[in-house]
């Protein structure tokens, strides 16, 4: 049994809403484990996104944090902006959704790439210019000595989604986090860079944990999946699990609302729609959206133990 | 089934030849021809860059196609003068993508809903009123959203709003330019309902434009695939996505990933990218891309050809 590379034990993530503190992340643990692609998936605003920011404690102070997100011996949460700096792009590393607004766009391709090598390695510019190249061939950008020299806005929303990454795998991180990496992108350009990133993380050995919404991707490149609703984590567990017996309600009927491009049938949505976080119902989250009902769900259910685990009173095991 | 829309040879340059610059001609669109049909759902795929939104606006002529004709219920849209093309568009009605930037925010939803029967039935607010309320609850909001703004809604809530401006002229036809594309999945499949439970009510067409296989697959009867600018193939959805006979339409359908684990594949690569309308390939556009690519390929466009005027497609070496 290989030992997790992350371990988030009960992480809460709280935003004072009027004066009262709202816990927009309600109290979720989950592993890492080494050189695997964990998919977070959720509808907008079940908390998906700060989940990934906060373990690389990227969040604003305003926020207020609870639990654990043990990375080796260290908590992240309890890590000075200093030490943190250490870690944040060189050992843990992220990429975004829209690749135009976090390129810088008054530097050139290289200089983004070169420039973490030179703050976290202490590699010359030269030096560093040079390994940008070599990762430019690594993400698979032709003609990569002529890229170097480009702006972002020279390129197409592809090659600048493939700039992202290579800067994220500059300094060799153990995790990528990548938050809706292809939503912004054409399918057939989500495709190449979905197949990039699986080569990269085989190639590498790299963990990668992937935060999107569409269900057609995680089913494609997942190896483990993590259901969120509502700021809290719903089911968990192997993505063949997930996607040939979901259990959870929410994770059941999110499945039934996906059309598919290779058979038609009758969509049927999730009436309602995700609570804002000042609203929270008591007990179970999902529990008004719910079409099924148990005397206990104004408890809030926890997560049943195994490899795969639900938060539902109504499936057995829960607890 | 009558033909609602009949689109033919619809093309569009855009270009510029001022003085001591060089001329330039950009062909958005070129040679495009369809029908739609009364109550039919037709629907527009392709990458970005493709030209979709650009037919979407040459059919209702917020673009001035530079040739070609659209023909709406017998009328020729392209020939007529102001005041008749106004009356006309009042039965054409489009739905944007961004709910967000397609309402007037200092506008409440009353407001809004009530500006088109203004302008085109010279109906006054009050006397809207009573339309307004019942075509709120059409589309399934509450008669008290007139009196407040996009602000206070939803993604999912204010495309159902856009939904109640585009009916409340009662049209024909309405086109759906990305029209779910940003909604989560859950709100995208109330909205999608939401749309046919109109049409089957009012027997009301779309031209629906969305790079989703998957929506098509599910809400749409035939579609046209669009590639730099042209139909490459097009026919009855089902049929067209189980057998494509384009490499493009094969490549597309293959690229979108399928909810279900069992049919987990590497999901088959098309090499590079779209390329640019303003420097076109020679020959047929797709050939820099096409895993199917002969000679003839790179020397001749292929023309829009089929069996049947349902299923057509422009290739010099079809998919068996």
């Amino acid at each position: 049994m290989t030992s997790p590379l992350m371990q988030i034990e009960d992480l809460s993530i709280s935003f004072k809403i009027d004066d009262e503190w709202c816990r927009a992340v309600n109290g979720i643990s989950f592993d890492i484990m080494p050189n695997e692609t964990l998919c977070i998936v959720g509808e907008s605003g079940c908390g998906k996104s700060i989940t990934a920011m906060s373990l690389m404690k990227l969040l604003p102070d305003s926020a207020k944090l609870g639990g654990s997100v043990m990375f080796g011996e260290r908590n992240m949460l309890s890590l000075s902006e200093r030490e943190l700096e250490d870690v944040r792009g060189s050992r843990i590393a992220m990429i975004f959704q829209e690749p135009m607004t976090s390129l810088n766009p008054v530097l050139t391709v290289g200089e983004q790439i070169a420039e973490p090598l030179v703050l976290h390695k202490g590699m010359s510019w030269s030096a560093a210019r040079r390994e940008a190249r070599n990762l430019l061939d690594l993400v698979r950008i032709p003609d990569a000595q002529k890229r170097l020299g480009q702006y972002p806005h020279e390129l197409s929303g592809g090659m600048r989604q493939r700039v992202m990454i290579a800067i994220g795998l500059a300094c060799r991180p153990e995790i990528l986090i990548a938050d809706e990496p292809t939503t912004a992108l054409d399918v057939t350009i989500q495709a190449q860079v979905l197949a990039l990133l699986e080569d990269i993380r085989k190639e590498q050995g790299l963990s990668i944990v992937m935060i999107t919404h569409d269900l057609g991707v995680v089913a494609n490149v997942a190896d483990r999946v993590a259901v969120m609703y509502a700021g809290e984590m719903v089911e968990t567990g192997p993505v063949e699990a997930i996607f040939d017996a979901p259990s959870h309600p929410y994770t059941q009927a999110l499945l039934r609302t996906v059309p598919r491009a290779d058979a038609a049938f009758e969509l049927s949505p999730i009436s309602g729609q995700v609570p804002p976080i000042q609203a929270m119902p008591d007990g179970c989250r999902f529990s008004p959206r719910c079409a099924e009902e148990h005397r206990a769900c104004r408890v809030t259910p926890k997560l049943s133990p195994g490899p795969h685990s639900v938060a539902c009173w109504a499936r057995e095991g829960a607890a | 089934m009558n033909d609602l829309l009949v689109v033919e040879g619809l093309g569009k340059t855009f270009g510029s030849k001022k003085f001591m610059q060089a001329e330039y001609a950009v062909t958005a669109l070129r040679d495009v021809s369809f029908t739609i049909g009364e109550g039919e759902t037709v629907g527009v795929v392709g990458e970005s860059g493709c030209g979709k939104s650009t037919l979407a606006r040459c059919v209702l002529d917020l673009i001035t196609p530079t040739t070609g004709s659209v023909l709406f219920d017998d009328t020729d849209l392209t020939a007529l003068d102001a005041k008749s093309k106004r009356e006309m568009r009042s039965r054409i009605q489009m739905i944007f993508q961004d709910p967000y930037s397609s309402l007037n925010g200092k506008r409440t939803i009353g407001k809004t809903l009530a500006e088109p029967l203004w302008v085109h039935e010279g109906v006054r607010f009050k006397d809207a009123l009573p339309r307004i309320h019942a075509v709120l609850k059409e589309v399934g909001m509450p008669i008290s959203a007139a009196d407040k703004y996009p602000h206070e809604f939803s993604g999912g809530q204010r495309q159902r709003i856009a939904i109640a401006r585009a009916l409340i002229l009662e049209p024909d036809l309405v086109i759906a330019d990305e029209a779910v594309s940003a909604l989560d999945v859950s709100v995208q499949a109330q909205v999608l309902l939401l749309m046919r439970g109109i049409q089957k009510e009012r027997g009301l067409s779309y031209l629906f434009i969305t790079h989703d296989l998957g929506v098509v697959r599910n809400f749409c009867d035939r579609v046209l695939v669009m590639y730099l600018g042209s139909v490459v193939e097009s026919g009855p959805v089902a049929e067209l996505l189980t057998n494509p006979k384009h490499p493009y339409t094969k490549s597309l359908r293959d690229a979108a990933p399928i909810p279900d684990v069992s049919k987990r594949q590497s999901l088959a690569l098309l090499e590079g990218e779209i390329p640019s309308p303003a420097n076109p390939p020679s020959g047929c556009a797709f050939h820099p891309r096409c895993p199917r690519a002969t000679d003839i390929c790179r020397k001749e466009a292929p023309k829009l050809e089929g069996t049947t005027d349902q299923r057509m497609f422009a290739c010099h070496n079809p998919e068996p």
